[in-house]
């Protein structure tokens, strides 16, 4: 097959994988493009991990596809992995190595020359690489794991929770990276549970749940997809049944001459009738991925309610 | 080991000096004692060595090496969670085990080099009839013997991912088929078994005192070769993670 110019960096097609006891993923697609950063969200046992341990060939989907380049991995040479960074959620090295032999190891493996990446991000990073894994605390050893990730300047990355343990100085240095990395044309998919981390660096996020997508979009969507909670104030009272008849308008209340209402996407209806009785203020709270976030998995499961038993 | 080695070599005049007491010690052993311990003629150098070293000692440290080794190999790994990082690189799942037997092979051919060359040198300074051909004949039976427990605990490591369970296995496969072949003289079925019995293979031509035993190298070879090649089998399938 000839893979075409424009093949996703990572592909799902319908991709399941179903477990003895407990769910994986079901029917999931989704693609990551080169030059773009998806955020993959969901609460603990959503299947992040299981869909992040399918691309990287460690289990393999029960059914439906996943394509690397174009390129479906159940066909695919190992070879097919040469070019991804993979920083596993549950990170395990080799606790008797140092960090350079532990760096130094993993790129012969990759059969990859490494030395000057590994000076490089050791530096950016604050790292010692000569120091004993053992001896290390838990953010340095994610630095590792992050330096082992990139060091050989992959094309596609798969960052399971990636600044899980790091101190917000070293989240920074993470994000500038993650972005650099973007800007030269590298895919990135970064799951996490963290919304501030996958709002500064994702173009888009995934949402899944229960081991399904529950949306895909841009983050400006999925913020509109957000409840916002309003405060409009008026220069004399206002009755509140105005705004409670309006569409995607709930939790209307008032306090003097301010009312207080809850919005879902569209708020140019609410904002219309306000002017109208003379609005003198608006205060909208910006809602965060978390908000939307919420309101995506508490939609999905009041109307999927048969479905609530699975909830861990 | 190499302290075992002088141990037992130490022991060895005082043995000699009342063989005969001993020879006529041993001549009122009840016949099965003597055959379950594979006792002969224990004044002679060969016969000491054979007894002391070779039928329980040696066995015991290469099978302990290689069961070890085998069961860490992928199981290991995924017991300690770095087969996630392992094997997501661009390498093949089979090549991880093949070199992860390769380097028990060569543990294992370390161990044999080491044992034959103190056994060698120490019978320089105590009086023991004993040819250095002999040494290595008898050493590189024994860590083949090792190599195939070995590939066992590779095969169930590769199967389950539970390193403890690939060492029980291993383990318990190797004293099953040790008490077998131990109790093989006293038992008519069980002396039927021998020939599919490994502890037979390394052990059953005396390779101490009769030199290179081909056939029973290539039986324990072509076993352990046969099992990795299980074990690899065995990767391919294998589901890492929850």
């Amino acid at each position: 097959m000839a893979p075409t110019e424009v093949s996703p960096a990572i592909e799902f097609r319908s991709t399941a994988k179903f477990y003895r006891e407990t769910r994986g993923i079901e029917d999931v697609s989704l693609f990551v493009n080169f030059g773009e950063v998806l955020g993959l969200l969901g609460p603990n046992g959503a299947g992040k991990t299981t869909a992040i341990r399918v691309i990287l060939g460690l289990i393999r989907p029960t059914s439906g596809n996943v394509l690397l380049n174009g390129i479906d991995i159940s066909h695919a040479k190992d070879h097919v992995r040469s070019n991804i960074g993979y920083l596993p959620g549950t990170l395990a090295l080799y606790e008797y190595m140092t960090g350079l032999d532990f760096l130094i190891f993993m790129s012969r493996l990759r059969k990859k020359e490494c030395a000057i990446e590994i000076d490089q991000l050791s530096q950016r990073f604050n790292f010692d690489p000569s120091r004993k894994i053992h001896d290390l605390s838990r953010g340095n050893k994610q630095k590792l794991g992050v330096i082992q990730a990139f060091m050989h300047s992959p094309s596609i990355l798969v960052l399971d929770e990636p600044t899980s343990g790091l101190d917000p100085l070293m989240q920074k240095e993470f994000e500038n990276l993650v972005n650099e990395v973007r800007a030269k044309g590298a895919a990135i998919l970064l799951s996490s549970h963290v919304m501030s981390e996958v709002e500064n660096l994702a173009d888009r996020a995934a949402i899944l749940d229960h081991g399904r997508v529950l949306a895909c979009q841009t983050m400006t969507e999925l913020r509109s997809r957000a409840v916002r909670t309003l405060e409009l104030d008026f220069p004399t009272e206002v009755p509140t049944s105005i705004f409670a008849s309006l569409l995607g308008v709930t939790n209307v209340d008032r306090k003097d001459n301010v009312i207080f209402c809850r919005v879902v996407g569209d708020e140019s209806e609410v904002l219309r009738v306000s002017v109208q009785h003379g609005l003198r203020r608006v205060r909208s709270n910006e809602p965060n991925l978390e908000e939307a976030f919420l309101s995506i998995v508490e939609d999905n499961s009041t109307s999927n309610n048969f479905d609530s038993d699975h909830h861990a | 080991m190499v302290a075992i080695v002088a141990m037992l070599l130490a022991m060895y005049p005082s043995v000699q000096e009342s063989a005969a007491q001993m020879d006529q010690f041993i001549e009122q052993f009840p016949e099965a004692l003597k055959a379950l311990f594979r006792i002969t003629d224990y004044s002679s150098g060969p016969g000491y060595l054979s007894t002391e070293m070779f039928s329980a000692m040696a066995p015991l440290i290469f099978i302990a090496v290689a069961t070890a080794w085998g069961a860490s190999a992928t199981a290991g790994e995924e017991d300690k969670g770095t087969a996630d990082l392992l094997f997501a690189l661009p390498i093949s799942r089979i090549s991880v085990v093949a070199s992860k037997a390769i380097a028990m092979i060569i543990v294992l051919g370390l161990i044999a080099f080491v044992l034959a060359m103190s056994l060698f040198i120490g019978k320089a300074f105590i009086d023991i009839e004993l040819s250095i051909t002999n040494l290595f004949a008898a050493c590189t039976s024994t860590a083949l013997l090792g190599a195939v427990f070995g590939s066992i605990a590779l095969l169930v490591g590769a199967l389950s991912g539970k390193r403890a369970f690939a060492l029980g296995v291993s383990v318990g496969a190797a004293i099953a088929t040790y008490l077998l072949y131990s109790l093989a003289p006293l038992v008519d079925w069980l002396e039927n078994l021998l020939p599919y019995n490994p502890f037979e293979w390394a052990n059953g031509a005396q390779p101490l005192f009769n030199g290179w035993d081909i056939s029973g190298l290539i039986w324990l070879s072509l076993t352990t070769v046969v099992i990795t090649l299980g074990a690899m089998a065995a990767i391919q399938n294998r589901e890492f993670g929850s």
